[in-house]
């Protein structure tokens, strides 16, 4: 075993402890944190693999969110009586993914859009779409839905659910643990390789018979449905969803997490995103409106000092140890 | 057996006329130096052939098939290997992993083996070097090395010795016999360089204003008049 393994390993293991030796109420934030790590990933992998640098990735996160809402609430018409959450989970990975496929379809293919371009268009998408969610009463406007229920094991919405704070937490880290194992596989073959060429140099992928905006489409819409994943998993956690879910505020948080935790590497973002989430709550309370000074600065000094990411930085200082390695 | 088969290429950027009815063939296996001096359409040439950009007229057929339409992923599909006038690699892939990239290409035309292949261009000893840290030499050879574990039909080197030392460019004028005399790969390769035109010893083109004025061997093509005038002259 190499010793990035064991490094991740450890901070893997780590976090499955951790809930042990802090309060429930502490548990039950993390386990809510663990959702924004998931979102965190879906952006690295987007960001940090495909060099897709996506201002409005909430925009998937919030489709995710309010599709497990409509489902697990009843308020999809025909499906009033089939409140099921795995109805919710699979409708809030496959609308992000529909709707990433069909941008990907108008915004890579043909002359395509490029960087900047690509990630402002994402911006006006998801202010766009938080406008429209506050118009719309079907999604609760302004005040959003409240009461959406917890995960429940039954096909039918009943049958056991997911209440109490540690098997919440543990299986909010089980599905970050899976997405991340499926995603380092998925970027360790030949698939991966390409993904990462794209972000390296797109152009040149394309004169070695690659299908670029193919690469592009597919990745993107994958990162698509882990963002809503995570959005859906959140909505089961807090019971409530609202427009804020769905629009720029949480896409310029998400894109900080992952920035600050390291946008190339998926336990960094993920790491990061836990790690600034859970400051935050800490230091929000204590600095009141400074917090976000407090993390300006932070972010300024990441940029300068550890251009990928601070806990990028440190896990890369520990895998490597005392040897002189490579990346 | 004929590979290429170009006519009356014609390309125009705003003003200037880059391609001005560019005829020229390649046998299969064949190797073709193309000269000519800056701006006389060489590298736009390539970019037609390797669909970066379309022609405003004239056809391009190759391997039996004419070609229309395909962008560069198509083309590559179809064999044809361009490097670029500056190395177009991924600076933070490594050397092993630019082959695995070619080798699991849609273009890929049959198995490589990635070893023997570093060895031949000198960089068997960094195969788990990031390409960013490769000199510029070895940047070229490992570019080189990538469009050949593609297996190709036709390479197009556009200044593959561009920013060599002389040593290195001798290296690549050998390694280049040898992938043509042994491998049969057909190449058409852009050079500034006159000595290491003289050095492959192989058939010439010489284009002047988007067009091709003169083949034959390089000594053949050397005692053109014209030619001499034209270009030769004020070089050699
Ligand atoms: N995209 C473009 N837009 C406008 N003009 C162009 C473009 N590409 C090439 N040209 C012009 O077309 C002519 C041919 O350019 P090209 O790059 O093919 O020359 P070249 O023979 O490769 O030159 P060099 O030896 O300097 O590489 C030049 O006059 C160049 O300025
Ligand atoms: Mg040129």
């Amino acid at each position: 075993m190499s010793r990035k393994r064991l490094v991740q390993g450890l901070v893997w293991l780590g976090l499955t402890l951790l809930p042990l030796f802090i309060g429930e109420w502490q548990t039950l934030q993390l386990a809510q944190f663990l959702t924004y790590g998931l979102f965190a990933m879906s952006l690295a992998l987007a960001w940090g693999r495909l060099g897709l640098l996506s201002f409005g990735h909430a925009l998937f996160f919030g489709l995710g969110a309010y599709a497990m809402a409509l489902a697990t609430m009843g308020r999809l018409p025909g499906l009033e009586a089939f409140p099921s959450s795995w109805l919710g989970l699979a409708l809030a990975c496959l609308v992000p993914w529909a709707t990433a496929q069909l941008l990907g379809f108008f915004l890579f293919h043909g002359r395509g859009l490029r960087g900047a371009y690509f990630g402002i268009t994402m911006l006006a998408l998801a202010v766009l779409a938080e406008r429209l969610t506050q118009g719309t009463a079907w999604l609760g406007g302004l005040n959003g839905l409240i009461g959406v229920p917890p995960l429940a094991l039954g096909l039918d919405g009943g049958g056991p659910a997911l209440l109490d704070p540690l098997p919440t937490y543990w299986v909010m880290l089980g599905v970050a643990f899976a997405v991340f194992l499926g995603l380092e596989m998925l970027l360790a073959s030949s698939r991966g390789l390409a993904m990462t060429a794209v972000r390296e140099n797109e152009d040149r992928l394309g004169f070695l018979g690659y299908d670029v905006a193919a690469i592009k489409r597919h990745g993107f819409a994958l990162s698509a449905a882990i963002a809503g994943l995570a959005g859906a998993l959140f909505a089961s956690q807090f019971g409530f969803v609202s427009p804020k879910l769905i629009g720029f505020g949480l896409s310029a948080e998400v894109l900080i997490w992952t920035a600050l935790g390291g946008r190339e590497m998926l336990l960094a973002a993920f790491f990061g995103a836990l790690l600034l989430s859970w400051t935050e709550t800490v230091l929000a309370g204590l600095l009141g409106a400074y917090w976000l000074l407090a993390l300006a600065a932070l972010l300024v000094l990441s940029v300068l000092f550890f251009e990928r990411g601070f806990v990028a930085g440190i896990l890369t200082l520990l895998s490597r140890g005392r040897r002189p390695g490579r990346r | 057996m004929t590979l290429l088969a170009v006519e009356g290429l014609e390309k125009r950027f705003g003003g200037v006329q880059a391609l001005a009815g560019l005829s020229l063939s390649l046998d299969e296996g064949g190797l073709l130096c193309l000269l000519g001096p800056n701006g006389c359409g060489k590298t736009t040439f390539f970019r037609v052939l390797s669909g970066e950009t379309a022609a405003d007229a004239g056809r391009i057929d190759f391997a039996d098939r004419r070609l229309e339409g395909e962008g560069p992923a198509g083309r590559a599909r179809l064999g044809i290997a361009r490097k670029l006038q500056t190395p177009g690699l991924f600076a933070a892939l490594t050397v092993a992993e630019h082959l695995a990239l070619a080798a699991a290409s849609p273009a890929a035309h049959g198995p490589v083996d990635a070893a023997a292949l570093l060895a031949r261009v000198g960089l068997g000893e960094h195969a788990e070097t990031p390409a960013g840290r490769l000199s510029h030499g070895q940047r070229q050879w490992l570019e080189i090395a990538m469009l050949l574990a593609l297996r190709p039909r036709l390479l197009l080197l556009d200044e593959p010795t561009a920013g060599m030392t002389r040593a290195e460019t001798r290296r690549t004028a050998a390694l280049l016999r040898e992938l043509n005399d042994k491998d049969g790969v057909a190449a058409i390769v852009i050079e500034h360089d006159m000595a290491f035109v003289r050095e492959l010893d192989v058939a010439v083109a010489v284009m002047l204003q988007g067009r091709v004025v003169a083949t034959g061997s390089y000594a053949e093509v050397g005692r053109d008049p014209l030619v001499r005038e034209l270009y030769l002259g004020k070089r050699a």
